[in-house]
């Protein structure tokens, strides 16, 4: 027996040596626990959904409306899309250039784009923080997704880098080094440890140069594995290998080791803000309630949308106190009636509001969201209501030139 | 319900007790655990079609429910966890358990108390691992049964763990 054997054995032995331990608890009183636990989990505790039961007069009015609405608005909606776009294209093709807008009354890394001859694509970007299918076709320029986390490794903020090189490989394991996440307000992977290996443009393993430094404790850990997960997961659960330059598995710390890395899709989450200071503030996923549950249906994600964590910065988009009504009638088509609040009005605020359900709707599968706000016209920012709107593209785009500039 | 509790009780209780302890090293939240298992095994009690054996059937299920108890932790641990340390010292501190010893535990030499200290250095891969197959003496096909592993995966996160465990513990006698 070696000496190494030798000590293995001495160490299990001590490890038998470990005592059972006593609870404290009589087996009735046990038995007395369950029972009372049991049935206090047996009562329904789920507020009934708000659905819109539409009555044979609800229905008639709102033909009506419909009918008288669509007569006043000849060119609203698809005429007004399709003028957007016309515009648009027409900018594109005088030299387009993209130019980051410094003094953004909003935040400094969000995308904005400003035209030679004073045309500002916001006539036709809906908002700052989403990236429509329609302007990534004006564009036409290639976009990576890339992750981050909140400084507090709380929550993944997932980021849209446009401009980026073709090349995959060169973005992830060049490029993406040299940014500054922490400029920005994010704590990011050390993408210097991570060497990503891709086969027609698809992720096809990943190797870990030190998996010491990137999963000690389970901060860092999580920090690995939601970083992945939101630059490479997609909507079907995928295994990529992954390895360390010596072995074929990688101690990921409290998550153990793992040989193959399960990127789940991000689906189903509550999408809020986190406001890291006023200039910098970005979208995120919550997949979670802070007790720990998923979100079963999307009436739960919004509920959660009202609640806010200011020690987090994350912020929920829709007011605490505003009521709406949902519609989920449609396939695909989710429908939402508020009644007035203060807060709502052709305004920022709103228009965060209707981005964020736009995310979260199409986390739940949704296409469209027909938002129907009390006391607000049908103009809310670039965003006209009186249409269903298209869940985006893409979230919280920005320039890769702008996070180089400022990551120094 | 009853008789299937009485059962199970006479049967498992003290050792699934001692699982879920090991796993958390808190008497309060493994009655919670426990609890919680209890229930689901109750309710699921019916169902058990005889697949693998009542035994490691239950301690897969006091399994689950003590890593969905790590899962929803993480993200409030996540916030007082420092990020990229490099000192080994500093990771193992944040990672050893402060809660008071039980009093089943003061009374053992400090060799056994430095290694029930530094279980929580172990990945919880490992630690299920050091925990199934030594504390409570389950064997490698019972061990890979719960944890729903193959036989090999057993024995090389074991052989990890005890390495791991031995150079903990020589650090600590070099000091």
């Amino acid at each position: 027996m070696s000496a190494t054997d030798e000590k293995d054995q001495q160490l299990i032995n001590d490890l038998q040596k470990l005592p059972k331990l006593n609870d404290g608890l009589s087996k009735e009183e046990w038995y007395q626990k369950i029972k009372q636990k049991e049935f206090s989990n047996s009562k329904p505790n789920r507020k009934p959904l708000l659905y819109i039961v539409p009555s044979l007069m609800g229905v008639l009015v709102l033909v009506l409306l419909f009918i008288i609405t669509e007569g006043f608005n000849f060119n609203s909606t698809t005429n007004n899309r399709a003028e957007d776009l016309e515009e648009a294209e027409m900018s594109t093709s005088q030299d387009v250039s993209m130019e980051i807008l410094e003094k953004s009354t909003h935040a400094d890394d969000t995308l904005a784009f400003t035209f030679h001859e004073e045309t500002t694509l916001n006539e036709v970007t809906r908002g700052e923080h989403v990236l429509f299918q329609d302007e990534q076709d004006i564009m036409n320029l290639p976009m990576a997704p890339v992750g981050a986390m909140d400084e507090s490794v709380m929550f993944a903020v997932p980021l849209t880098m446009i401009n980026t090189p073709n090349e995959q490989a060169v973005f992830y394991n060049e490029i993406i080094r040299e940014i500054n996440f922490k400029s920005h307000g994010l704590t990011s992977l050390p993408f210097s440890l991570v060497t990503f290996g891709f086969q027609n443009q698809q992720l096809a393993e990943i190797v870990v140069d030190d998996s010491d430094q990137l999963a000690g404790t389970s901060a860092q850990a999580t920090l690995f594995l939601q970083t992945l997960r939101t630059m490479f997961a997609t909507d079907e659960p995928t295994s990529i290998p992954i390895r360390t330059s010596e072995t074929d598995d990688v101690d990921l710390g409290a998550y153990g080791e793992v040989s193959t890395f399960e990127f789940m899709p991000v689906k189903q989450v509550a999408y809020k803000y986190y406001r890291f200071d006023e200039t910098h503030t970005y979208m995120v996923p919550v997949e979670q309630t802070l007790a720990g549950e998923n979100f079963m249906t999307i009436d739960e994600a919004l509920f959660n949308m009202q609640e806010s964590n200011e020690e987090l910065k994350l912020f929920g988009a829709i007011p605490a106190d505003a009521e709406y009504q949902l519609d989920l009638s449609d396939t695909g088509l989710l429908q939402m009636t508020f009644a007035e609040h203060d807060m709502f009005g052709d305004n920022l605020a709103t228009i965060e509001m209707i981005e964020s359900i736009l995310m979260t709707a199409k986390s739940f599968d949704f296409d469209a969201v027909n938002f129907s706000i009390a006391g607000v016209d049908s103009t809310v920012g670039a965003y006209q209501l009186n249409a269903p709107l298209d869940v985006p593209l893409a979230i919280n785009p920005t320039t890769l030139e702008h996070w180089l500039e400022y990551s120094e | 319900m009853k008789t299937t509790f009485d059962h199970l009780y006479e049967t498992y209780h003290r050792d699934v007790y001692q699982y879920i302890f090991y796993m958390v090293k808190d008497k309060a939240i493994t009655e919670d655990l426990l609890q919680e298992t209890y229930i689901k095994v109750l309710q699921a009690y019916e169902k058990f079609r005889g697949e693998s054996s009542e035994k490691t059937w239950l301690f897969s299920i006091a399994r689950h429910t003590v890593m969905d108890y790590f899962r929803k932790q993480q993200r409030r641990k996540q916030v007082f966890f420092g990020l990229f340390s490099k000192d080994d010292e500093e990771v193992t501190n944040q990672l050893i358990d402060k809660a008071p010893l039980p009093e089943e535990l003061t009374a053992l030499n400090e060799e056994l108390q430095m290694i029930y200290h530094y279980l929580d250095a172990c990945s919880l891969d490992q630690k299920n691992v050091i925990i199934l197959r030594f504390i409570q003496s389950l064997s490698i096909h019972e061990t890979a049964r719960i944890l729903e592993w193959t036989e090999s995966k057993v024995k090389t996160t074991q052989h990890r763990a005890l390495k791991k465990l031995r150079h903990l513990i020589e650090q600590n006698e070099k000091r």
